[in-house]
């Protein structure tokens, strides 16, 4: 299975910097929650991990590989950045497929993850009419296609109803137990920490804790507890 | 790898609406051209229906083909941006230039499918016509068979460079937009406001005229045929050479 390394990427835009010289590790078997505020950089760093955005300084390698140079990527790598990914005239079938014969993946794969998260009575009606739960679980499905060692997970929870979330989680536990490397970002602290292994926090670009989720959290304290004191002492820092 | 990617671009284009809504069009007015052909043959002014006639009826579509084409080559690329699916399309094939290249695969394929479709649709009615009006139907003389290549040639470099148009501009408004200023205004003032009137000849529509040009007697303000069509791949080349660049340099 799969690690991912960050090493000193920094990422700007103009004078704004999006991420500052972020530098960790994950270990094959982990489930990692990633946690911030609105534009804490979340999402810029899963994008440069994918390779959709460029750092400006710094590399990020999936297996010790950059992902540009990965040479069968979604078998190594599954990504859900945005459930807006899919064209809406289009039918979560043939979006699966679309991306599967792009990436050389065998078309019963396709079923197989429509099944997995519960899609495959609405596989043939076109996304446009999906709700935004369904698109979840769609762009899920998408990354799940090349049954990768590591997957990157981008608020897979919104939209989502209970039965999905709880779905999700057990989705994701298995995943993680299975040796696979799952980094997952979220707002939604408390349903997190129902799922991951670690945490890492970050905030304005920077790493500011990466650990147990048991140690974060060893005063008793709410994994939102510990977010808020963790970005408060930066914030004043 | 390329084979794949050009299955996927194909799969892409097929699975949407919007390609086949511009295929009926056309084929629509295709026939309506056909139609109009033939109740105006043999009116005072108008051409008689002979063997030569059918080299007209081929060449005919061939303008509207090749804007079909360069249709379905700015959806494909646009559409990706538009909808957001760049970003599996990108990390399914993570090298920009050779999904690029693989779009403009797919998207000559697909105009060549077309033109071949229209242009049998345009012989079949032609059929038609020169069996009611009793005339030879020659479809192997006359620079028939050069006109029907050049149509498809043409197309399929239309294809190309709405592929290059549509990753340089990313928004299928300001693509067609751009498009259509482009041969409604810019390229009918261009020569006048550098006062170059040669210089309509070389620029798209005047090559892509020239292009479909085979089998006519050479006119002096116009490219030979060959050379339009060398220049109109030059044309869809560079376009699609300057998409691939912001592809690469620039993040979807």
């Amino acid at each position: 299975m799969d690690g991912i390394a960050v090493h000193g990427v920094t990422k700007r835009y103009g004078r704004v910097v999006a991420v500052d010289n972020l530098t960790f590790s994950l270990e094959p078997g982990r489930v990692t929650g990633f946690v911030g505020r609105n534009g804490a950089g979340k999402t810029t760093t899963l994008r440069m991990l994918v390779g959709l955005t460029r750092p400006t300084r710094g590399i990020a390698t999936i297996s010790g590989i950059r992902y540009r140079e990965l040479r069968e990527p979604l078998r190594q790598v599954g990504a859900l950045i945005d459930p807006n990914c899919f064209h809406p005239g289009r039918t979560g079938r043939n979006s699966l497929r679309a991306i599967a014969r792009m990436a050389q993946i065998e078309d019963t794969r396709v079923g197989e993850v429509l099944e997995l998260v519960d899609l495959g009575s609405a596989a043939g009606r076109r996304v446009g009419g999906y709700s935004l739960g369904m698109r979840q679980r769609l762009a899920l499905a998408a990354a799940l296609l090349g049954d990768p060692g590591t997957l990157i997970l981008d608020e897979p929870a919104n939209g989502l109803d209970p039965d999905g979330v709880r779905w999700l989680r057990s989705l994701i536990r298995g995943l993680g137990a299975q040796g696979r490397t799952v980094l997952i970002s979220s707002h939604v602290l408390a349903e997190l920490a129902q799922a991951v292994d670690d945490v890492m926090v970050i905030e304005k670009g920077r790493l500011v804790a990466h650990g147990p989720m048991a140690e974060l959290t060893n005063r008793g304290e709410t994994l939102e507890d510990a977010f808020l004191r963790l970005t408060a002492i930066q914030g004043a820092s | 790898m390329t084979s794949a990617i050009i299955s996927a671009e194909l799969l892409k284009l097929r699975s949407v609406r919007g390609p086949w809504i511009a295929v009926l069009v056309l084929a629509a007015l295709v026939v309506a051209g056909l139609v109009f052909a033939a109740a105006l043959i043999g009116d005072p002014g108008q051409p008689v229906l002979e063997p030569g006639t059918l080299t007209e009826m081929v060449r005919g579509p061939g303008r509207l083909i090749g804007g079909v084409a360069l249709l379905l080559g700015l959806l494909l690329t646009t559409g990706e941006y538009r909808h957001g699916t760049v970003l599996t399309t990108r990390t399914a094939q993570p090298d920009p230039a050779r999904t690029v290249f693989g779009k403009a695969a797919a998207a000559a394929i697909a105009g060549v499918l077309v033109a071949v479709i229209m242009e049998l649709i345009t012989l079949a009615g032609a059929a038609a016509l020169y069996a009611s009006g009793d005339v030879a139907f020659e479809p192997l003389m006359h620079a028939v068979p050069a006109t029907l290549g050049s149509v498809i040639l043409v197309a399929a470099l239309h294809a190309v460079a709405g592929v290059g148009i549509g990753e340089l501009l990313r928004s299928p408004a300001l693509a067609v937009g751009a498009v259509l200023s482009w041969v409604f205004m810019v390229e009918g003032i261009l020569p006048s406001v550098l006062r170059e009137p040669g210089l309509g000849r070389w620029l798209p529509g005047g090559v892509a005229h020239s292009a479909l040009s085979i089998g006519l007697p050479h006119d002096a303000s116009q490219l030979v045929p060959a050379v339009g069509l060398v220049v109109l791949a030059g044309y869809a080349i560079g376009l699609l050479v300057a998409g691939t660049a912001r592809a690469e340099l620039t993040d979807p």
